[in-house]
């Protein structure tokens, strides 16, 4: 079974990847990281996504990732954030897990050499294994 | 940053292996491997028992055996994965996220003592290692953080009270911010909400300071209900039955919130603010009649002044052998004459002696938590003590 550092490593082998990290959203803390952020490095990304997830979260329009102890047939359950630019996908995976943790994986990929469905797709079951979902 | 901190910046730079026993109000250990933090254990914070337990992934009759077995010889962690209770993934992100949790309550302790064990080893194992410039940049961090959500810390340490109506027209309820909702009763702290809902104790906080910032949370000034302490103040009744040092260092790793039972309700009587807190002891009201006698008056002030060994009466962080001189490690102790070992546990026993006789009925909501590890089987001969001590304790608050 993998761990962070291994599941990085796969993360990395998704076609287009070009960074991942394990943010701990609670505080924006990076887990692991992996690859090359550019814009300030890993932290800065992780801080930076963490308040997206975080301005998301705290929007009525939205639940939450953990909405009421996400149960795993929960339609509602949030799965990623997905931001995309004319360069550049930008995947935040949700890591459920059962105890209490706030993790998401982040995946950057360059967009000339990806494919957003499947890169998701790659995703999800990484993200899944890790956790065992 | 503090003592703690300095200190263990030296161990980091030495290359460290050992642990750091931080003698505090609330005590904690950190376990270094080669000058990186590897595990830490704060008593105020949620152990990584409490978080797996309390949230229902592991039972604790899992847990307990898993900590029999692998605590004595520090592979608590490897034990987990190996027998497929966790996967490597959660366990890692598990215990990645108890660390920082306990780094943010051990890191801002004000020590009464510090003292370095060489190469003592945690009883959970090391699945990480994480650099102290790192863990102190990461406190800072959610120090900052905290700020900056709601400025004031008065509803850390007090009992978590809501307001009747709600200050806005909705706001949006996630699984923390709904458990805290539920579970405030205007007698526990966060942090006793923390270890009984299994969640981190810095997320709780920060929850707690955003539900501040909403207007949901009544002032504790206006509720009247000063600062409590993050531990139960009954502690000291508990230690007193000193010496049993190799027991008290064990109850020291696993201080009251992992021991006690994810659902054990707040004794009644202990709403009152009668015992300092963890970072401010001044804000406690002195004069408050003890439910149990206990050292409490003038705490405030000599906390930093009285050496861990010349205290007669321990509190919550003297229990590690204050006589012993540092860098020396620890030894198990020689069973004790006076006492009948009734609950020795061996591992072949899966960490359960059948129909103990010191343990309480599974019905009983003050059974303790989870076991605490590590200890060679004598030491077990004292849990009936300590557990038997509590529940009388308990009794008799009950009655009074």
């Amino acid at each position: 079974m993998p761990g962070i550092d291994e599941s990085l490593q796969r993360a990395m082998a998704i076609s287009g990847a070009r960074g991942a990290n394990i943010v701990d959203f609670t505080s924006g803390l990076v887990v692991g990281t992996v690859g090359d952020w550019p814009y300030g490095g890993p932290d800065a990304a992780a801080a930076g996504a963490t308040e997206v997830v975080r301005a998301a979260r705290d929007n009525s329009a939205f639940v939450g990732p953990e909405r009421f102890g996400g149960a795993a047939d929960d339609e509602d359950r949030w799965e990623d954030i997905v931001l995309t630019a004319q360069g550049r996908y930008d995947l935040l995976r949700f890591l459920h897990t059962q105890f209490d943790g706030r993790f998401f994986l982040h995946l950057w990929l360059d967009r000339s050499q990806s494919n957003l469905a499947m890169a998701r797709l790659e995703l999800r079951r990484l993200a899944d294994e890790l956790v065992l979902q | 940053m503090n003592a703690v901190a300095a200190t263990l910046r030296e161990l980091a730079t030495l290359g460290a292996t050992g642990a750091l026993h931080v003698e505090a109000f609330s005590g904690a250990v950190f376990y270094l491997v080669e000058g990186a933090v590897a595990h830490i254990d704060a008593g105020s914070a949620p152990g990584i028992g409490t978080l797996l337990t309390a949230s229902g992934r592991l039972s604790k009759d899992v847990w307990e055996s898993v900590l029999t077995v692998g605590a004595p010889t520090g592979r608590v962690g490897a034990l987990l994965v190996e027998q497929g209770y966790l996967s490597q993934g959660e366990l890692e992100l598990c215990v990645n996220g108890a660390l920082f949790d306990a780094a943010y309550f051990a890191l801002t302790l004000e020590p009464t003592s510090v003292k370095f064990a060489e190469g003592e080893r945690s009883w959970f194992g090391g699945t990480l290692r994480v650099d102290v410039e790192r863990l102190v940049r990461e406190v800072t961090h959610r120090q900052d953080q905290l700020t900056t959500v709601f400025p004031s810390s008065e509803f850390d340490a007090a009992a978590l009270t809501l307001v009747t109506r709600l200050p806005k027209e909705q706001i949006v309820v996630d699984g923390l911010r709904w458990e805290l909702l539920l579970n405030a009763d205007g007698r526990r702290t966060p942090l006793e909400l923390a270890r009984m809902l299994g969640r981190g104790g810095f997320a709780t906080l920060l929850e707690v300071r955003r539900l501040a910032a909403i207007g949901l949370a009544l002032s504790p000034s206006a509720t009247g209900a000063a600062a409590r302490p993050a531990v139960s103040p009954y502690r000291p009744a508990v230690g007193r039955t000193k010496p049993i040092p190799a027991a008290s260092t064990l109850s020291e790793l696993f201080g009251p919130g992992d021991r006690r039972g994810a659902a054990e309700p707040v004794p009644p009587a202990r709403t009152a603010a009668s015992a300092p807190s963890v970072g401010e002891a001044e804000g406690a009201p002195d004069a408050e009649p003890a439910p149990l006698p206990r050292r409490v008056n003038g705490d405030g002030a000599s906390g930093k002044a009285v050496n861990g060994a010349a205290v007669p009466l321990p509190r919550r962080g003297d229990p590690i052998e204050p006589e012993r001189p540092a860098g020396e490690r620890i030894q198990p102790l020689p069973p004790l004459p006076k006492r009948v070992p009734t609950r020795v546990v061996r591992p072949s026993q899966q960490g359960r002696a059948p129909q103990e006789p010191g343990e309480p009925a599974p019905a009983l909501v003050t059974s303790p938590g989870p076991r605490w590890p590590s200890p060679p089987p004598e030491i077990y001969a004292e849990a009936p003590s300590i557990s038997s001590l509590r529940r009388f304790r308990d009794a008799l608050q009950e009655f009074s």
